[in-house]
């Protein structure tokens, strides 16, 4: 039996994301299966899948998303800390007074002052998600929003949700499931986000989604909640 | 999990940290074995075994890897775990020479609790000509405010630091520090230019309902001459004393 087919015993519903994705070309399908091939066991076979998949992000289709467009993020609050204090090398105490501090202002003071204090730093690393109906920003509660994105709602996570423009140089695509690697059991391809169980009454229909390369802070546009 | 597989977990979280893109809502794997431990009863055996895997990790960690202590303290902290003695260890004993993880080790310290002494602090000489942010805040928070925020302003004259750098750290510092911050805040908006860096300090003070930081301080008749002179003071006080001890032996001088 070939490694691949191995694979595919093994994660039956990883392989099959891969194998349906329309948005991957058969060539990018069969460079995947060449490198599960050539896997020698000295690593374990998910780093050795992650290590691909990260190497051939952002193939899919680039989309027409105009720089004047806000897209919506959201974010595990608990990373975000972690972002403050690794990109501006501060202690957590002062990056939870921050955001403590940003949350109390109105929205526009917040954007000129996340501009201000971390306009320099990315907003995350190698890869961003980020869904395009910036009025859900506005129009729907924090934990609706976790729901509707797809995002784990377990009891102690809690999320942030902002809204961003894209630079002129960064362009969006429509994610594939080597963006969606780590997360491909609440992910379909397709384009738009997934609802989970628990609000598919509600939301039957998900988000249009894109990823793009991470944007710095200052590209904020609508305040952090 | 036992110990051992905690090593394992830690280290390869911290390995694959850099070179991992963030997920769909920024997850990292140090984001995500943080979230682990904190779900793990803090009273069980299992979280023994983590804390004893995380000062195996901690002892044995790259001695040249800023990245990788930034990680690795940031997990520490995150996660609520006790720590503070192992990376104590780590510090006092000489192990690690690179400024730049000792800046690291030092504000994970602080946020853990420990303050650094005025004489520590003093012999941290790279660290704080390298990363005079990190070890300004370190000083604050070890409660040598009055000289950390003098140094500041020295250090916004040479631009060795701009406002932008102060200002991520100013709610922290206001909440902790109220009037104090006021004094100095009003001599560094002295001394920076108008207009853009200038409007950087202003616009906090402004958001925290106070357009005017010099009127509040005069005001209030807590110039920064006055501090200045307290500090001048302090030190004639105690070239003084140095002066009297070295007449008069270990005695104090009585006033």
């Amino acid at each position: 039996m070939s490694q691949y087919a191995d694979f595919k015993d093994s994660y039956a519903l990883q392989a099959s994301k891969i194998e349906d994705d329309p948005q991957l070309m058969d060539a990018d399908k069969e460079l995947f299966r060449a490198h599960i091939e050539a896997w020698n066991a000295s690593s374990d076979i998910t780093q050795h899948v992650a290590d691909f998949c990260h190497e051939n992000q952002l193939r899919g289709p680039r989309l027409n998303v105009n720089h004047t467009e806000t897209l919506g993020h959201g974010h595990d609050k608990r990373e975000f800390l972690l972002l403050l204090t690794t990109g501006g090398a501060m202690t957590k105490d002062a990056a939870e007074e921050l955001l403590r501090y940003w949350t109390l202002l109105d929205d526009d003071e917040q954007v000129v002052e996340v501009h201000n204090q971390i306009g320099q730093q990315f907003m995350g690393q190698y890869l961003m998600w980020s869904f395009r109906d910036s009025t859900a920003l506005a129009d729907v509660p924090n934990a609706n929003l976790a729901c509707r994105l797809g995002l784990d709602e377990a009891p102690d996570k809690t999320y942030l949700f902002w809204g961003l423009r894209l630079p002129t140089a960064t362009g969006a695509h429509l994610p594939t499931a080597f963006d969606a690697w780590e997360h491909l059991d609440r992910w379909a391809p397709g384009g738009h986000t997934v609802p989970n169980e628990q609000c598919r009454d509600r939301y039957p229909d998900g988000f249009p989604e894109v990823v793009h390369r991470p944007v710095r802070f200052d590209s904020l546009s609508v305040s952090i909640r | 999990m036992a110990r051992n597989d905690w090593i394992v977990a830690i280290r390869s979280a911290l390995e694959a940290q850099p070179v991992t893109p963030s997920g769909r809502a920024g997850e990292t794997p140090v984001g995500n074995i943080t979230e682990r431990i904190t779900r793990i009863d803090p009273t069980s055996a299992e979280m023994l075994a983590i804390c004893s895997a995380l000062a195996e990790v901690v002892r044995s960690s790259p001695k040249d890897n800023p990245r990788w202590w930034r990680d690795l303290t940031n997990l520490i902290l995150f996660a609520n775990v006790p720590a503070k003695d192992v990376l104590s260890d780590v510090f006092y004993t000489d192990q690690i020479h690179e400024p730049e993880i000792r800046s690291i080790i030092m504000l994970a310290l602080v946020n853990l609790g420990h303050r650094f002494t005025p004489r520590e602090l003093g012999n941290e000489i790279e660290v704080k000509r390298l990363y005079p942010l990190q070890w300004t805040e370190c000083a604050v928070a070890s409660g040598e405010v009055d000289s950390a925020f003098h140094g500041l302003s020295g250090l916004l004259r040479t631009g060795a630091v701009t406002t932008r750098d102060i200002s991520s750290r100013l709610p922290l510092w206001y909440r902790k520090q109220g009037d104090t911050l006021l004094r100095y805040a009003s001599e560094w908006l002295e001394i920076v230019p108008p207009y853009e860096d200038r409007d950087v300090l202003l616009s906090f003070f402004r958001n925290i309902g106070i357009p005017n930081v010099k009127q509040r301080v005069e005001d209030a008749g807590m110039t920064v001459e006055a501090t200045t002179q307290r500090i001048e003071r302090d030190r004639d006080f105690l070239s003084d004393l140095k002066e009297h001890r070295r007449l008069n032996g270990n005695e104090f001088p009585v006033a």
